[in-house]
């Protein structure tokens, strides 16, 4: 046993160097709530710079590192492969995108005078939720897991609150309950699986996987709940709408895209690597949790004048999308996943950055208030770049939403051709038809902008609006250059 | 530099449209010149290329292999990784045969023509001039695209355009009307898609998996020794999952020997979908996808709303191009990939066929508005192409083409006239002119013209097209049994009722008393300008030359109709025994 403790001691500190990544976050967050005190009363405008080097930096450092081919490599609780790296690299690009967007919403006024300018608490949030995001792609374990998932719902709630209205107090309340509930119901789920296998790292667990016992498949079943929870995807999904109308809007593009790109991961390596993959029950268990999550995303977007709620449901729908395609354990999967979830990343930063400054600007994101608004003289550039990124979220070419679909049901169509189960292709069918639906409400968009015999004027922020034309160009050259992501 | 004449063909007016975004607001009016001269320039190449075109040569008839195309261009495009199932290629291929060539000449001059009358549009020319482009360019692709992955791409890329030219620059009812297509065409396409992604899992590059086997250096070192290697090694099952090439190729998805045995979609594969074949299920989606397109009734009812709603440009380039697309569809990809479901299904196409032209020219006889009445006119007209796909003889499939190639010059003379009027008044209502002879004569001359060409009176195109239609689904009985020969005699039914259509409102708007319900419309009638004019005269003279002298355009497509017609009888023959025998 001794003996056992050292050799575990030995092999955390040979691991440590895998870490850089994270430690370097952690300095960074540390570094910022320092700064913050210390430099209080000055303008806040440089914590975005040291935000920004910092990530580029860890950007950078993970690129090199993926080039390096690293093989797959386990250590004790934590797994280094390609594909985390690369996805810790997606993570990264999400809070950058963050920082873009809080630095130009940022009030200058406010930022130079008051103490709690927001700014400081914002970053250190963030990069919390980074960190949990990070761990989460590595994590082989269940207490490795949580811990993650936990890191990234705390500061979640409290972004949530941010606003300080009573509206976003309650979604954070509805938020904190929900997520305390998902949380408990995957412990509890792990605990059920610890007791079956007594083990919680996956390997462990595949042992038993070829098990039929209900208790297992129900253990397993609610283990991955706090993750769909992240996903926002059925029967976890309640909380997504009303935390996407009253959160403030750069944390709800924040929460649309980095815990997913977690979730998504983990749950992935749950699959794969416990062998749950293979299980019939899971699969039967996965697909209706996606086709139902596409359905009552995309039917209830139907029904939504906000920009803000109908982003909501579209999250639902494309939690759907994601789940299904957890089901393959080939590589096409995880390369559908892995493009699937870079393109929903530049798409809904798209929209956000859109919806946020329509919001400043009218002060609501009813979708009759950007009724023309593409008319304006402002509008020839970031206007079609806004519609790139729906039509991609709809999934049509010349767009990378398109590629990103087929991936996802080409893979479907290759597990058909392996197990010859028709579900496969049925619900293939459910998820085009919801493409079909879907482009009803996602065209109220173009629809509306473009409006007939209405010329609206709306001056958005020049920078920002720059940032939405890259963000809708990068949607068609990863198109046209798929290899730039894969 | 003729290397590269497909791609200028394709990118020209994608490149126009980002010009005119561009352009600064000052040059405002000058838009729709430069619209214009970028949409000459592809018809000047296009020009070239039908000039240059090898109609008779007996190697370079295209359909069956990629080295017979004119014009080829490829080059590598999209390769993915699929792990254990080996890699899936989509290439960038573009290439001319007797299926396409027709279609790209059209293409380039119904263009040009919508943008001389787009010239009308007032407001928010910028806008609708870039789209405009847009739609030139991925129409063009459309026809040229070798590649499946790419076709579906211009396939789909062609409906957001479309969706706003109709939905912005349309009729007060648009909006809905531009939904409505969208919607249809959409899920069309999503039938395609699935076989999209079931035909790439089932079948393989046999020239890339050589390479990939190291049969070979490169791609230009395959022989058809290595090829015919390949084959004997995929069907023995020595290759291993991992080396196989998936690919998106039209041209190797013909081919029985490159599936990979026991694929969904091999004809050996022996699955069966609510009791039948799935080689016929996924030629019936297919086949519906671009039924859609055509449109065959029932699937229509987008069409009369979108035509009506549609800016008169943008309704010639809807019935003058957009309809072929399904046409066309048909015959490189439903056709020419499953030929076995083409002989299952021909009954019930060609009965389809039949319904259509005889459906359409009813409603036309019955409706109050012009632009409707064409609308329909169009339906049916379309019915004479599928008519002619189903016979699967090569009188069929040349008349097939040669409707497609004279509806679109027609129909899209059709809308010019109707435009002309609504351009005037506003009002597209038959009941509210009369004897408008006396009043526009030009207008007149033109009018009848267009109408007796579209009606199919000889010595125009649209009689010979009708002519090869009726003479190959006649002779279907006596040479592959796949159209009965009642059909063909219940479709000449549609000649009589379209005359009448045709004749009654000839009679109604131009002869008889002049008169009008709204005198203050008596103004506004004048007669054609110099511009339309211009527009209306090639058209004539088009429809007029083909009419008389048909063989220049069935110099261009015979070639390819003959090798076609012979794959299509022969080998879906033998897919048919081989999926029976499976």
């Amino acid at each position: 046993m001794e003996q056992d403790l050292s050799s575990k001691l030995s092999n955390i500190v040979e691991s440590l160097p895998f870490l850089a990544s994270e430690v370097g976050i952690t300095a960074l967050l540390i570094g910022i709530i320092l700064t913050d005190l210390i430099f209080a009363r000055r303008n806040k405008k440089y914590l975005y710079a040291m935000v920004g080097i910092g990530l580029l930096g860890d950007i950078s450092y993970l690129t090199l590192l993926a080039e390096e081919s690293v093989s797959k490599l386990m250590l004790f609780t934590l797994v280094q492969d390609t594909w985390s790296i690369k996805l810790r690299i997606l993570a990264d690009v999400c809070t950058i995108l963050l920082t873009i967007h809080l630095y130009f919403n940022s009030d200058e006024e406010k930022s130079s005078k008051t103490k709690l300018s927001g700014e400081g608490e914002w970053m250190t949030m963030a990069l919390g939720i980074l960190i949990g995001a990070h761990v989460l792609t590595m994590a082989n374990d269940f207490i490795v897991a949580i811990l993650a998932l936990e890191l990234m719902s705390l500061p979640s709630y409290l972004l949530t609150a941010f606003k300080g209205d009573k509206r976003s107090v309650e979604a954070s309340i509805k938020y904190f309950l929900f997520g305390a509930v998902a949380t408990a119901i995957t412990i509890y789920g792990m605990s059920i699986l610890y007791g079956l296998t007594g083990t919680i790292d996956l390997q462990g667990i595949s042992l038993y996987s070829k098990s039929f016992s209900v208790l297992y498949i129900t253990g397993a079943i609610l283990v991955m709940m706090g993750f769909v929870f992240k996903l926002g995807g059925f029967p976890m999904h309640v909380w997504v709408p009303d935390v996407y109308q009253s959160a403030p809007i750069e944390a709800v593009a924040f929460f649309s895209t980095l815990p997913k790109v977690g979730a998504t991961v983990f749950l992935y390596r749950f699959l794969v690597e416990t062998q749950l993959i293979d299980n019939p029950y899971i699969s039967y268990f996965l697909l209706a949790t996606g086709v139902i999550s596409m359905f009552v995303g995309n039917l209830a977007a139907l029904f939504q004048n906000g920009l803000r709620r109908l982003m909501g449901y579209s999250t639902i729908a494309n939690a759907g999308l994601i789940i299904i395609a957890l089901l393959n354990k080939e590589e096409i999967a995880a390369n559908a996943l892995f493009y699937f979830l870079w393109v929903y990343v530049i798409a809904n930063y798209a929209m956000f950055y859109f919806i946020g400054e329509i919001e400043k600007e009218k002060g609501t994101d009813d979708l009759k208030q950007i009724e023309g608004l593409g008319w304006s003289n402002s509008a020839v550039l970031w206007g079609p770049a806004v519609i790139l990124a729906v039509v991609s979220l709809i999934g049509l070419p010349p767009l990378a939403g398109f590629t990103a679909k087929l991936l996802i049901f080409t893979s479907l169509w290759e597990l058909y051709n392996a197990n010859s189960d028709l579900i496969y292709i049925i619900v293939l069918f459910l998820g085009l038809l919801n493409t079909a639906i879907s482009l009803v409400y996602y065209l109220k968009i173009p629809f509306f902008l473009y409006k007939r015999n209405v010329k609206g004027q709306v001056q958005i922020n020049i920078a920002l609006s720059r940032f939405i034309i890259i963000l809708g160009v990068l949607l068609v050259l990863t198109f046209l250059v798929p290899s730039l992501i894969i | 530099m003729s290397q590269l004449l497909l791609t200028l063909l394709v990118f020209t007016p994608i490149f126009g449209t980002f010009v005119i975004l561009l352009l600064p607001n000052s040059l405002k009016n000058q838009f729709g010149k430069i619209t214009i001269g970028i949409n000459s320039f592809q018809l000047l190449i296009a020009s070239y290329l039908m000039m240059g075109y090898e109609g008779l040569s007996e190697k370079m008839n295209g359909i069956l292999s990629l080295d017979t195309f004119q014009y080829l261009e490829k080059s590598e495009w999209i390769v993915l990784n699929l792990g254990t199932f080996g890699r899936l290629s989509a290439d960038y291929t573009l290439g001319v045969d007797g299926l396409s060539n027709s279609m790209i000449l059209l293409t380039a001059i119904v263009m040009v023509i919508g943008a001389i009358s787009s010239l009308e549009i007032k407001h928010k020319r910028r806008g609708f001039y870039a789209l405009y482009l847009l739609l030139s360019g991925t129409i063009m692709g459309c026809f040229l695209a070798l590649d499946f992955f790419l076709f579906y791409l211009f396939f789909e890329f062609m409906l957001l355009p479309m969706y706003f030219l109709i939905g912005i620059w349309g009729g007060k009812n648009s909006e809905y009307a531009s939904i409505k297509f969208f919607i249809y065409t959409l899920v069309g396409s999503i039938f395609i898609l699935v076989i999209m992604i079931a035909l790439a899992a089932s079948v393989i590059d046999p020239i890339a998996t050589a390479v990939q086997l190291g049969l070979a250096e490169s791609l230009q070192q395959v022989t058809p020794d290595i090829i015919e290697k390949v084959h004997v090694m995929l069907v023995s099952g020595e290759i291993e999952q991992s080396n196989l090439v998936r690919t998106f190729s039209l041209v190797h998805m013909m081919d029985a020997s490159n599936y990979i045995p026991n694929a969904i979609l091999s004809l050996d594969s022996g699955a069966m979908l609510f009791g039948t074949h799935v080689r016929f299920i996924a030629f019936l989606m297919v086949f519906i996808g671009f039924a859609i397109k055509l449109p065959v009734v029932p699937l229509h009812t987008w069409l009369p709303d979108a035509h009506v709603e549609a800016p008169t440009s943008i309704s010639v380039v809807l019935a003058g191009i957009l309809l072929k697309i399904g046409g066309y569809g048909m015959l490189r990809i439903a056709y020419s990939i499953f030929p076995d479901g083409a002989h299952h299904f021909a009954w019930y196409i060609a009965l389809g066929g039949v319904i259509s032209i005889l459906y359409g020219a009813f409603v036309a006889l019955g409706t109050h508005n012009l632009k409707r009445m064409i609308a329909y006119s169009s339906v049916s007209h379309m019915g004479f192409v599928m008519l002619g796909i189903a016979s699967l003889t090569a009188e069929g499939i040349s008349g097939a083409i040669f409707q497609m190639f004279s509806h679109g010059i027609i129909s899209a003379a059709l809308f010019l006239i109707a435009g002309v009027l609504y351009y005037r008044t506003g009002n597209l209502e038959i009941e509210n002119y009369s004897g408008l002879s006396s009043k526009m004569p030009r207008y007149t001359m033109l009018a009848t013209i267009a109408f007796f060409a579209s009606l199919g009176l000889p010595g125009f195109s649209g009689f010979m097209a009708e002519l090869f239609v009726f003479l190959g689904a006649f002779n279907s009985s006596a040479v592959n049994n796949l159209v009965p020969r009642w059909m063909t005699i219940v479709a000449t039914l549609g000649l009589v009722l379209s005359a009448a259509y045709y004749l009654w409102a000839m009679q109604r708007i131009f002869l008889g008393k002049y008169y009008l319900k709204d005198e203050a419309m008596d103004e506004k009638l004048v007669d054609l300008s110099t511009r339309e004019l211009i527009m209306l005269s090639p058209l004539a003279i088009i429809t007029l030359v083909l009419g008389v002298y048909p063989k220049l355009l069935i110099n261009l497509i015979e070639g390819s109709v003959t090798v076609f017609v012979e794959f299509a009888n022969y080998v879906g023959l033998d897919y048919i025994k081989a999926i029976i025998g499976a």
